[in-house]
């Protein structure tokens, strides 16, 4: 009942606003001869308001001029969006060349480094072999244990060198240490048989076996 | 230099102020109208207007090709126009006394666009938005229907409850 009742608002929604046929007209005619709720003079309604509608549309005298704020707000905004591109391509500038400078001169040489699993700490006496293994690699051929105030570390076992390696290729060399140097850098004087090292364990293998 | 306009989208504000100066030469009278019929007020009926050309400006930033007709204007004004007036309600039942304090301005001072006013002013949003995209702004329940995101029966339906609640207002005695 309501949802007919509603369907019979609809139909005088059309007829108010001119857009019913004359089939609709009739139809509602019918209803509201049967329903107290509804309007039998719809139309009169209709033209009431129409009318009052026209008559303010007739006495309307305001003539707003928005232009000039649009156009200063516009204006804004185009200038808050073109100092934010230009923040942000200076950023991007400035990035590139932080970037462009830390590779250069700070983790270029070091890279392989970050690359690489972290070793194991070495005690402070294994400090300036291991230093030397930078530039030049060296094999520690010493067995037994390196006595150090700060423990006992112990020796690296000897590494038989492949025959067609890269390291059997290379000249023998002997690696000397400064006592006095190591001492200076890394704490106490080692004892002397511990500075001076061959760098190729070959002799020590041999004489073992 | 052309160029770089292009990329970095500049020709795209450019060419999106022109036309939004364009929708503003041809329609601000009558939408500053409608709205501060909606609303009630001429100043915010004023913030409204710039809205909604803001808006405007923005959709063809986005996307230059695309038309704007005056009924997408009239449709993202009665949006903002109910935001409004919900808004406005809520903060009146919080304050009630700030909201009777504030009457509606109008320009005309002729009796029946006062009376006029006061009987759109005691519909809901609803009912308000239907009835001014058809009667006042002059498109079919259809098109408001469209604008308003309704069904056409719906829209019909409360241009009837709106009309009936503005004639019994008109026709009260003062």
């Amino acid at each position: 009942m309501k949802r007919a009742h509603a369907a019979y608002e609809a139909l005088a929604g059309a007829i108010l606003l001119g857009e019913a046929s004359a089939a609709d007209r009739e139809a509602y005619a019918a209803h509201a001869a049967t329903c107290a709720q509804c309007e039998r003079d719809i139309e009169a309604t209709g033209t009431l308001v129409s009318s009052a509608f026209a008559a303010a549309h007739h006495s309307e005298t305001w003539r707003p001029f928005v232009r000039d704020e649009i156009d200063a707000r516009i204006a804004r905004r185009r200038s808050l969006s073109m100092r934010r591109i230009t923040t942000l391509l200076s950023a991007a500038v400035a990035g590139t060349l932080a970037l462009n400078v830390a590779l250069a001169i700070g983790i270029g040489p070091h890279a392989h480094r970050l690359a690489q699993p972290a070793a194991p700490p070495l005690s402070a006496a294994a400090q300036p072999l291991a230093a030397t293994s930078v530039a030049q690699p060296v094999k520690v051929a010493a067995v037994g244990s390196l006595q150090h105030p700060g423990g006992v570390e112990p020796a690296r076992r000897a590494v038989p060198a492949r025959k067609h390696s890269a390291a059997r290729a290379r000249p023998e060399s002997v690696l000397t240490v400064d006592p006095a140097q190591a001492s200076a850098q890394q704490g106490p004087a080692l004892p002397a048989i511990l500075v001076t090292l061959p760098l190729s364990s070959e002799p020590l293998e041999r004489g073992r076996r | 230099m052309m160029q770089h306009v292009q990329v970095l989208g500049l020709d795209r504000t450019l060419d999106a102020q022109a036309r939004v100066e364009r929708l503003v030469l041809d329609h601000q009278t009558r939408l500053a109208r409608f709205v501060r019929r909606f609303v009630g007020d001429r100043d915010i009926a004023l913030d409204v207007v710039q809205e909604v050309f803001l808006s405007a400006y923005r959709v063809l930033c986005g996307d230059p090709t695309r038309p704007l007709t005056a009924g997408w204007l009239y449709k993202t004004a009665t949006n903002r126009a109910i935001s409004y007036l919900r808004r406005h309600k809520r903060m009146a039942e919080v304050a009630p006394l700030e909201e009777s304090a504030a009457p509606f301005r109008l320009d005309e001072r002729s009796a029946i666009s006062l009376d006029l006013q006061t009987a759109l002013s005691r519909l809901g949003p609803e009912q308000l938005a239907c009835i001014m995209l058809t009667a006042y702004a002059g498109y079919s329940s259809q098109e408001a229907a469209l604008m308003l995101g309704v069904s056409p029966e719906a829209v019909r339906q409360r241009v009837c409850r709106a009309m009936r609640a503005m004639r019994r207002t008109l026709e009260a005695p003062e």
